[in-house]
Formats: C-alpha cells, structure tokens, sequence
C-alpha cells in the first residue's frame, strides 16, 4: 500500500464517525435518499450512496430515525426524518465531537508550538 | 419500447443481485428502496451509458448486501478462529498419519493376497491405499471440526453470549525459544514414524518381499533373517513405533517442552531400547543358512561374525552400548530442557 492509498484509508476512517452525526442532524427535516445525498455533497461531505443509503437504514433498525413511504407522487420514495431517540442521540453526539474539537485543537496547538 | 425494457432489465438485475444476499425478511423493502434511490439518480429519459454510471458508482452488488446487512456473516467468527486453526493443525497431521499406516498395511495385506502378487504391486497398493484413506481421513475430520465450530459459533450468537475472560485465562511466556518445539519438525517425525513403523511391520509379516542375496564361493543364501525372529519383531516394532507417534503427537500439541512430553520421550526410548535388548536376547537371529554359510566359508581370522546372536562381547554388543548411550542422551536432553521450560 502507497502512501496516498494509506492517506486516503485513515481519511475514510476519520470520516465514518462524523456522517452519522452529518445524516442525523440532516434528518430534522424529512428526506429521501438520493435528496440528502445531494444536501449533504452540497454542505462538503464526501459520500457516496453506497454508503448513505445503507447507513439510514442501519441508523432507523437503531430506532434513530422514522421512514414512510410517500405514494402520491409518480414514482414512490421513502422519506427519514429523526425521532425524539435520533434527537438525544444527536445531542450526546454532538457534545462529544465539540469536546474533541477542543481536545484536537489544543493538541494541535501545542505541537504548533513545539515546531 | 425494447431498449427501454433493457435498460428496465438491468436495475432490474442490478437490484435482485444486491437483495438475494439478504436475509428473507429485509429483501423486499431494501429492494423497493434501493430501486427508487437508482430511479432519483438518473435522469427521466436514462440511456444505456447513464445507467451503467449509476449502477457502476453504486458498487459491486456483494458489497453493497454486505452495507444492508444487519450482521456481518461468516462460517467461523474471528473470536474462535484461532482456536479453528490451531485444533485442524493438530488434529489433521495425526488423523491423515494414522490412516495413511491403517491403510497401507490394509491395502498391502490385500495384495498380497492376490494370486500374481510382487513387491512392486503390493507396494503401490498399501501406498494408493494409505493415501486415499489419509485423504480422506482428512476431509472427514475438516468437515467434522468445521460444523462443530460452526454450530458452536451460532449457538453463542443465539445465546448472546459475550466473550468474557479473567486474567488467569492469561497463558504463560514461553521462556525463550529454547523451550519451544518446531512444528514442522514435530510433523515430519510424526510422519516418519509412521512410514517406517509401517514398512518394517509389512517386512516382518513377510508382507514386503525383501531381496536378499549373498553369495561366497559358489554357495547362494537367500534368507538374511530366521523367520521366528521376524515373527518375535513384529509385536516390537508395532509398541516401539506407536510410541513414537505418541510422543510426536504430544510435541505437536504442547510445543514446548512440558512434563507430558518429556514423559512420552523417555518412555518412546525405554520402550526403544528394551524392545531392542528383547530381540538381541533370542536365540536365532539371522537364518540358519547364512549363519552356516559364514561358519564354514569366512574362517578363523573372522570369526568374530559368526558370534553374531550369540554370548559374549561382540558387534551386536557393541550396537547395543551405543544405542543406549544415544537413548540416555537423548532422555537427559529432554529432562534438561523440560526442567529449564518449567522453571524459566
């Protein structure tokens, strides 16, 4: 494995954990699939549908989201939203990602401040 | 219309391959699901070269099942599958040994039989013969550990079990490699074993034809040893060489010197050298015909052979020092090293 694809590993790696929080938060307003993917590639997040769609899925079998079907269009599509469970979840989530932004910033700093 | 269907055909195909993958109850609705995400990313009139983009950015089917399933899946989970591989290397070199000597002697006790009977028949029989129930063995002892872990696996899964461990679970450091045994030299000896054991059974039982010819001064003799002597062999060399496999076996489990297995060495060479005292003590060792030919036709000036089997100090006596000198090295190098693992 080169360096670049070593890079590109611990970058996907380093991701996974933020897009549960990037498609929970997302998901305080009703969306379909191929809707939030577009949201969330238009925020900057990188990802793809082979990994959205599935992680919706495994986020509502956790009891994080609810999921309905709209029939009244032409063509059907399932639409998540957070429930109150996604909500609390989120919180918690959130305030630990704030606490390591912190931790990692003043780690940071310091090696900044060693160089 | 048909490009249409064709196209229609390969989301089609696309999603069917994603969704046989999963679990019965999941199909469906990841299926409904999957194929409405494919149909929002493609325009309202895809072609054929928009369609295989989508299909293609969503990845392989296999992966993308392996996304959508709740659980990963395997035969044998990565807690236990050590513990797999450690009892298959143990279990398969024993199980293929042991059948390959079964099958040999069977196999070669068939051919002997046979009305045109020779050494070469016989022995390609007992080695076709040993080798096919040692594969076989094999399979069947794979097969067997296979589905216990399997079923045992699924059991925990069932149960809920978590792996729990306390801190006496915690195996010793082995001391230094010193103390360790090689496997591989472990498995080879095994194996030896158990092709001499077998070829020196089928010899004594008359089973291999042994050409044996010596001629000195126009007299021919055929016969190397007495036939009650082969005979008082056999028994011997069954104990000497199923000893053996025991004490491989044992050093291919342990792989470092224990207490088990110093104990299977000393026994393996006590059992050696008694087995070799026994056959030294009877009366008739070589055949009549050759001890008579040497007798009459060597002399004097070498008699000494001719007091081959019989009392007195003499080669065989000498044979005899020296195996036991090498045997009791042998057995203080495994007190030595047992002792030293033990105590390291």
């Amino acid at each position: 494995m080169n360096e670049n694809e070593l890079i590109q590993g611990l970058i996907t790696e380093l991701r996974r954990g933020s897009l549960t929080l990037a498609v929970l938060g997302s998901l305080r307003r009703p969306h379909y699939g191929y809707a939030l993917l577009q949201t969330l590639q238009e925020l900057g997040i990188a990802i793809e549908g082979n990994t959205l769609y599935p992680l919706m899925r495994r986020l509502e079998g956790q009891g994080l989201l609810e999921s309905s079907w709209d029939t009244a269009e032409s063509r059907p599509r399932k639409y998540y939203r957070i429930n109150e469970t996604g909500e609390r979840v989120f919180d918690a989530l959130t305030l630990e990602w704030k606490r390591m932004q912190e931790s990692f910033e003043a780690f940071v700093g310091k090696d900044a401040g060693n160089e | 219309m048909e490009r249409m269907r064709a196209m229609s055909n390969l989301i089609e195909r696309y999603v069917y391959d994603v969704t046989r993958r999963l679990p019965q109850a999941d199909r469906e609705e990841v299926g409904r699901e999957l194929r409405s995400n494919i149909f929002d990313m493609l325009p309202d009139e895809p072609d054929q070269g928009e369609i295989e983009a989508v299909l293609l950015s969503l990845g392989a089917p296999a992966r993308l099942a392996e996304q959508y399933r709740p659980r990963p899946r395997y035969l044998i989970s990565p807690a236990v599958y050590d513990s797999y591989t450690k009892l298959l290397g143990l279990v398969l070199p024993i199980v293929g040994s042991v059948l390959m000597v079964l099958g040999a002697v069977m196999g070669s006790l068939e051919a002997a039989k046979l009305p045109a009977a020779d050494a070469v028949r016989v022995i390609s029989l007992g080695v076709s013969s040993g080798v096919s129930m040692a594969f076989e063995g094999a399979l069947q002892a794979l097969f067997w550990i296979t589905l216990g872990f399997a079923i045992a696996d699924r059991y925990r899964d069932q149960q809920g079990k978590t792996e729990t461990w306390s801190l006496s679970d915690l195996p010793e450091i082995p001391a230094d490699e010193a103390s360790g045994i090689s496997l591989t030299e472990s498995i080879v000896e095994l194996g030896l074993t158990a092709l001499f054991g077998t070829l020196g059974i089928l010899f004594c039982l008359g089973v291999l034809p042994f050409v044996f010819a010596l001629r000195l001064e126009q007299i021919q003799v055929n016969t190397l040893f007495a036939p009650g002597f082969l005979r008082s062999c056999v028994p011997v060399v069954a104990v000497t060489a199923g000893l053996g496999l025991v004490e491989s076996a044992l050093k291919i489990y342990y792989r470092r010197w224990t207490v088990p297995v110093c104990a299977g060495v000393l026994v393996s060479g006590l059992a050696n050298v008694a087995g070799l005292f026994y056959l030294a003590g009877r009366p008739e060792i070589f055949s009549r015909e050759l001890s008579a030919l040497l007798d009459s036709t060597i002399g004097r000036d070498l008699a000494f052979l001719s007091q081959l089997g019989s009392r007195g100090f003499n080669l065989l006596h000498l044979v005899l020092v020296v195996v036991v000198v090498a045997t009791v090295f042998e057995c203080a190098s495994a007190v030595y090293k047992t002792v030293k693992s033990q105590r390291a």
